[in-house]
């Protein structure tokens, strides 16, 4: 289903390069980076795999298929069911969202209006991020979220691609559908700026992110937690990456309501999140309940309650 | 004498109904470019207010529209939610093609069509709506062209309709 779904997104020579792969070795790649004039890449947690001419997979470069600009036209074509001005707002941001909610990252020319990025133009490079659904990847995670029957205010803090998004989506659920045991449901408003949550795609979600969630796709983060808290009153905000000074006013706002907030930012380390402008003051005041540091794919991770101290290593 | 009389009314009539025919053909050919038209326009207003998808877009003309081009815009719309082919230009392109036997549309409006196929599903939002009314500028030119090519053999058709008839109908006897 994820290969059909993929294929179904894919033009040209990139096409014939990712067909050679089954829906098995789909489970285990989680990026494609498409270069013009270079090799098509396949990586996986074992490391890059590329396809050679005769449509067999090798590991050595030097014999990958090269992507070429006409691949990647059609293929940015198909990616954005041939409407790209459907995704102006996206292209602006640097990605197209991809039917099952996958990343598709893109890099050209950017044409400037005015001072602000109109859009891109001359696409030569698109990096997809697969996006999966790992139902139960939080499980370890919940009994730190959760204490006396409320929802911690809690940060994941891990680098790109160590799978914060998709812990987040499992705690999102686990909090909206509840756990026996550990937790009751709760309303959850998912603000989805980048489509990675929900897997949203013209309206419509792939993932499953609990019975009691309602989710804001395409909106800004700031204004979609405004949004949330007038409209929806929710238990639980979740946002994914922070980072901007217009999210820690709106998360702020959110704090005072009373409002439980899951979010993720990008950070090595408790340490490294500490030194950012932006996010200072948050940690300065101690509104955060719990700091969950991910390890590589999620596998490990630390847990640091209100006042840094370190309360799981696992 | 009562056989010449009824064979030459049948001669003068199916002259007639011949030029009736042509004529008709012609004013067809006039309404089908108008619908045409109206999917254009109907395709640069979806582009500007709803940004839907583009097959969506095509399925929701089709069924505004007639004819020949209700046709066109449905089997286009399917085309490209079934992924049939890799650009919009190419599924586009293939229902112009199969399409164009059975309509009443000539080379030249072809041409205008396909180009239209050339400029849909890789344009950002501004370029895609300009080119929909460019092409909405260019079947305005052919129109006129053929409203007045119309009105000047309108009445040609049917005064050469009656007299060959009656041409006939006179070397016969």
């Amino acid at each position: 289903m994820l290969r059909d779904e993929l294929l179904s997104s894919f033009g040209g020579i990139v096409k014939k390069a990712a067909e050679v792969f089954d829906e098995n070795d789909y489970k285990d790649i989680y990026e494609i980076r498409i270069r013009n004039k270079s090799p098509i890449i396949f990586v996986t947690s074992k490391g890059e795999i590329y396809v050679n001419n005769s449509l067999k997979k090798t590991m050595n470069i030097n014999n990958g298929l090269i992507a070429d600009k006409e691949s990647i036209n059609k293929t940015i074509e198909l990616i954005s069911r041939y409407s790209i001005y459907a995704f102006e707002e996206e292209l602006k941001k640097g990605f197209i969202t991809m039917k099952g909610g996958h990343r598709a990252g893109i890099t050209g020319r950017a044409v400037i209006e005015n001072g602000s990025l109109k859009t891109i133009k001359g696409i030569n490079s698109i990096n997809i991020r697969i996006s999966r659904e790992v139902k139960g990847c939080s499980k370890n995670i919940m009994p730190y979220i959760v204490s006396d029957k409320k929802i911690n205010n809690t940060i994941i803090i891990s680098p790109p691609n160590y799978g914060k998004t998709t812990v987040l989506r499992d705690i999102s659920r686990n909090i909206s559908n509840g756990i026996y045991g550990i937790n009751e449901g709760f309303n959850v408003c998912v603000i989805d700026e980048r489509n990675e949550i929900g897997g949203g795609f013209m309206g419509e979600y792939r993932n499953d992110i609990g019975m009691r969630t309602d989710i804001l796709d395409s909106c800004p983060k700031a204004y979609g937690m405004e949004m949330a808290l007038r409209s929806m009153s929710p238990d639980v905000i979740v946002v994914d990456e922070i980072g901007r000074e217009d999210d820690v006013k709106a998360l702020m706002e959110v704090f005072n309501s009373g409002v439980s907030v899951i979010c993720t930012i990008h950070g090595s380390s408790i340490d490294d999140i500490k030194n950012k402008i932006i996010i200072k003051k948050l940690i300065e005041y101690e509104w955060f309940d719990r700091y969950i540091v991910l390890g590589k794919r999620a596998e490990t991770f630390l847990v640091y309650d209100k006042h840094k101290n370190l309360i799981y290593k696992g | 004498m009562i056989f010449k009389i009824i064979g030459s009314i049948f001669i003068i009539f199916s002259t007639t109904m011949f030029s009736l025919y042509i004529e008709s053909k012609h004013r067809v050919h006039i309404k089908d470019i108008e619908e045409m038209k109206k999917g254009f326009n109907l395709f640069s207003n979806s582009i500007r207010y709803t940004h839907l998808p583009l097959e969506e877009v095509m399925a929701e003309i089709s069924q505004k529209l007639s004819g020949i081009s209700a046709e066109i815009f449905k089997k286009t719309g399917v085309y490209l939610s079934e992924r049939k082919f890799e650009s919009a230009k190419e599924a586009w392109e293939n229902v112009i093609n199969e399409s164009f036997k059975k309509s009443n549309f000539e080379k030249e409006d072809i041409d205008i069509f396909m180009y239209f196929g050339k400029t849909i599903g890789y344009l950002d939002f501004e370029s895609q709506y300009d080119n929909g009314k460019y092409i909405i500028e260019h079947i305005d030119l052919t129109l006129n062209n053929l409203r007045n090519k119309l009105e000047k053999i309108q009445k040609m058709y049917r005064s050469l309709g009656i007299l060959s008839g009656l041409g006939i109908v006179i070397i016969l006897f």
